[in-house]
């Protein structure tokens, strides 16, 4: 008798459907899989034969064919052999057709029975609404994570005797709770407090100052002090004043973090933005995407959140250029005989270092470094790299009356992240039916349109130009981050101030490390 | 054309590894240059029997290259030969007790009718240091001093760099070759340096700059000179060894003092306490070298500064030492973006200056 049961699995960040179709017909007693097979989903009959026989189930000796259509495709993972044993068991004419038909179903199996958690779920739930069906079911421990997607009905499956029962197997166990456990669908979580706090982060104003326009305006931000500054507290803290994670947003996450297996067993929905700190050994296909069969790297994991570099020198050069691409497309493109696959990487980059080797540098009381040392250690990053980071922030060492708690508490994350997000408004405003979302996202011609300036700037800026040395390029990151600032103080237009401070914070040019 | 005995000096002088403790020990032997490149080979085996690689490099020299040659290979590096026997050779420099035997040298030699002051100190300074050595740099260029250096790094180079952009002479005594310009990046000044004054060395053309040489070439500097000035130095370093010469060399050294927490004050500080001469400021330089009358060019003071309250708060606040932004804030109590904007209005003003990215210190 043939059967068909509906599954899907992950390709790269997408899903595919699969059709698994089993038929016992007489010949030899086999059991035999065909259609494109790894060596995960061929396993599989095991599993499944053994998994069977805790229903009581003992395979006929008959010639058992299971095919996975389409065979075109090379199907990978884990998820296969909870539809296998399903399509096994309408074959054998435990369960009607007609229970399943609109049912996907995927789960790994034990030898006893149980279903074991897969990666991806919420994708593929999400996979089996979009294809129409009517109901999926999910292995129990993946049960929060897939009741995230609304209208379509998410089961969770404990054990396969349990899942066999709920589509009208009359189990010999007979005594297993016959009700696969039903999803909640969607319960909206409480905003929970960050982290890291700024309100822990002692002195650093400018540093703090630096992260608030970041934020605010989506800049990428680079923090350069010598160690022990607070450097990576401030980026640790960083998440927590951007604007709150939407729905949408939170479910490209989960979706990109339950594909590469990192969500923790039972979590639901993400809901803080991410922070990805990857250490300076990181692969260019860790960073960026990769693997045999390709799996998101860092620059997705870090994707509507921040990346952060801590050391940045310390990173290969190979390794940052990858980083470039990523950084203008806000998606990343990673090729490999098995296809080619885009993966969302829309990131804050946040990177910090310390301005030479020994850290200490411009003090030159300190600094023990040659200025050819100095140079050494900067050649190590990108110019190109350097020049994506539009605001720059020095940190200091922090005095003993800051670290001490005698100076009053700092200002906390909460009362950071409603300023950013009212900036962040007044650039959705602003930027209403444009290709641009955030005052980074500007080129060199909308710099033009959106942040003109009046004539005292102009002055401040045709003065400031030559003695400072700049670019025409620095001068349209200047321009950018002064719009930010602007959008800070809820100004239409940007004053001479926030020019002034969008200077301090331009990224350190020949000068800084020509030597004082 | 017959050779005279400066040309054999010359071409002794050019050879690769020729110290003057090498050419000393030569002529001690042979007598005269022209004795040493003709003597057969076998006259030098008492060096090759001890040992001497350098001999063995000499008499390879020897053999490819003719001493008739050697004028035009000079020239061709575009370089001028001037032995202590020559009429133009520094006479300051012919009392010092290892005197070269010659010079090689781009642009002039320095000139013997009017002063010559070393200005020299550490690669590796402060930015208090650097505007002092423009300072010292700029009082005695404007007397007319030729300011004597070593074109290094640091205080050497911004010394130089500062006489010759005030108008100035400024020699470089080099420990490399005088056709090799060290440390690179300082192309520029070892040009302006060839036409403002001149390019110096007594190591043969093409020398690299070994460790070993610059020792060697602090005493032609403070040779040079009449008296030598000290910015920064840090305790055993170069400056000091250049010192000690000037001290054997019975020159007069002054040296500028600084902080006791300083390392880069350090040297200077113990110059001070053994007896060298304090730098009580920059201005009273010509004075303590004995120059009579004021300064040649004679500026008028400075236009006086017009600041605003808000100005005046932040330029109180600001040092000789470098202050960074964030103190700033704390101590005028303005926010980073009111702050950078009078600091910007203060360096159009000229009144401050930023010396490493968000450091500012007075001008």
């Amino acid at each position: 008798m043939f059967s068909s049961v509906k599954t899907a699995f992950i390709q790269g960040i997408t899903s595919r459907s699969v059709d698994v179709q089993a038929d016992v017909s007489t010949g030899l007693p086999m059991f035999t899989m065909v259609g494109d097979l790894s060596s995960s989903v061929r396993e599989a009959h095991d599993r499944v034969r053994t998994a069977l026989r805790s229903l009581g189930v003992t395979l006929p000796a008959s010639r058992i064919t299971v095919n996975l259509a389409p065979v075109d495709l090379h199907k990978e993972g884990s998820g296969f052999d909870l539809p296998i044993a399903i399509a096994v068991l309408i074959a054998l004419g435990y369960i009607s057709q007609e229970a399943v038909d609109g049912v996907l179903f995927v789960g790994e199996l034990s030898l006893n029975g149980r279903v074991n958690a897969v990666r991806g779920v919420i994708e593929l739930v999400d996979h089996a609404r979009r294809a129409g069906c009517r109901a999926c079911v999910v292995p129990l421990a993946n049960l929060e994570e897939g009741s995230v997607i609304r209208g379509i009905e998410v089961l969770g499956a404990a054990d396969l005797a349990q899942t066999a029962a709920y589509f009208g197997m009359e189990t010999a166990a007979g005594a297993c709770s016959p009700a696969l456990t039903a999803g909640s669908a969607g319960r909206p979580e409480g905003e929970r407090s960050p982290k890291y706090d700024f309100a822990s982060v002692r002195g650093q104003k400018l540093m703090r100052r630096a992260a608030e326009a970041a934020a605010a305006g989506m800049h990428n931000l680079l923090l350069i002090g010598p160690p022990g500054t607070g450097k990576s507290m401030t980026a640790r803290c960083l998440p927590g004043i951007l604007p709150s994670i939407s729905f949408e947003e939170a479910l490209e996450v989960t979706k990109i973090h339950s594909i590469a297996g990192l969500l923790p067993e039972g979590a639901g929905l993400i809901r803080e933005r991410p922070f990805r700190a990857p250490h300076h050994t990181v692969t260019q296909a860790g960073l960026i995407g990769g693997g045999r069969i390709p799996m998101p790297g860092e620059v997705s994991l870090a994707h509507r959140g921040i990346l952060f570099l801590d050391e940045l020198p310390e990173f290969p050069a190979q390794v940052l250029e990858t980083l470039r691409q990523p950084m203008e497309d806000g998606t990343v493109i990673v090729t490999r005989n098995t296809g080619t696959f885009e993966f969302p990487a829309d990131f804050m980059l946040c990177a910090s270092m310390n301005p030479c080797k020994c850290g200490y540098y411009p003090d030159m009381t300190r600094c023990t470094c040659s200025k050819r040392d100095v140079k050494r250690y900067l050649d190590h990053i990108s110019r190109p790299l350097l020049d994506r980071m539009d605001i720059v922030a020095e940190a200091r060492e922090v005095k003993y009356e800051e670290v001490s708690t005698l100076s009053g508490p700092e200002e906390s994350s909460r009362v950071i992240r409603e300023r950013v997000t009212a900036a962040r408004k007044l650039q959705e405003k602003r930027y209403a039916g444009t290709p641009f979302r955030f005052n980074a996202d500007l080129t060199m011609d909308a710099v033009r349109t959106y942040c003109e300036l009046d004539a005292p700037c102009r002055r401040l800026m045709e003065g400031t130009y030559e003695m400072l040395g700049l670019t025409a390029r620095a001068y349209g990151r200047i321009l950018k981050v002064a719009r930010t600032l602007a959008d800070l103080a809820g100004e239409e237009h940007i004053r001479r101030e926030d020019l002034a401070e969008a200077i301090s914070f331009r990224s350190p040019d020949r000068k800084y490390w020509q030597g004082p | 054309m017959d050779l005279e005995e400066r040309d054999f000096l010359q071409y002794l002088c050019m050879a690769p590894d020729m110290y003057r403790n090498h050419l000393q020990g030569l002529l001690a032997v042979f007598g005269t240059a022209k004795a040493v490149c003709e003597a057969p080979e076998s006259e030098f085996d008492m060096w090759i029997k001890t040992g001497n690689r350098w001999i063995l490099r000499f008499l390879e020299y020897r053999r490819r290259q003719a001493p008739a040659e050697a004028p035009e290979r000079l020239s061709r590096l575009g370089l001028l030969f001037c032995a202590a026997s020559d009429p133009g050779f520094p006479e300051r420099l012919l009392r010092i007790p290892d005197c070269p035997y010659g010079l090689f040298y781009k642009g002039r030699l320095p000139d013997a009718t009017r002063p010559c002051a070393a200005v020299i100190g550490a690669r590796r300074c402060s930015s208090y240091g650097r505007a002092q050595a423009r300072r010292a740099a700029r009082v005695l260029a404007g007397c007319g001093v030729q300011i004597i250096s070593g074109m290094a790094a640091g205080i050497d180079g911004i010394a130089q760099e500062e006489a010759v952009s005030q108008g100035g002479t400024s020699f470089a005594v080099l420990g490399s070759g005088a056709d090799v310009c060290y440390p690179e990046d300082h192309r520029a000044l070892y040009q302006d340096l060839q036409r403002e004054g001149g390019v110096i060395s007594e190591l043969a053309p093409g020398t690299p700059p070994l460790a070993a040489h610059f020792p060697l070439r602090n005493r032609i500097i403070s040779g040079l000179s009449d008296a030598v000035i000290v910015i920064e130095a840090r305790e055993k370093s170069g400056t000091l060894i250049t010192a000690d010469y000037a001290l054997d060399q019975g020159r007069d050294v002054l040296a500028m003092p600084g902080r006791v927490t300083d390392p880069v004050s350090a040297g200077c500080n113990r110059l001070i306490a053994q007896g060298a001469g304090a730098i009580l400021s920059m201005d009273d330089l010509p004075a303590m070298l004995g120059l009579s009358g004021a300064p040649l060019k004679k500026k008028g003071a400075p236009p006086a500064l017009v600041l605003s309250e808000d100005e005046k708060k932040v330029f109180s606040s600001l040092d000789v030492m470098p202050t960074g932004l964030e103190e700033l804030a704390a101590k005028t109590g303005l926010g980073f973006g009111r702050l950078g904007e009078i600091l910007l209005g203060l360096q159009l003003k000229g009144a401050v200056e930023e010396i490493s990215k968000n450091m500012y210190v007075i001008s």
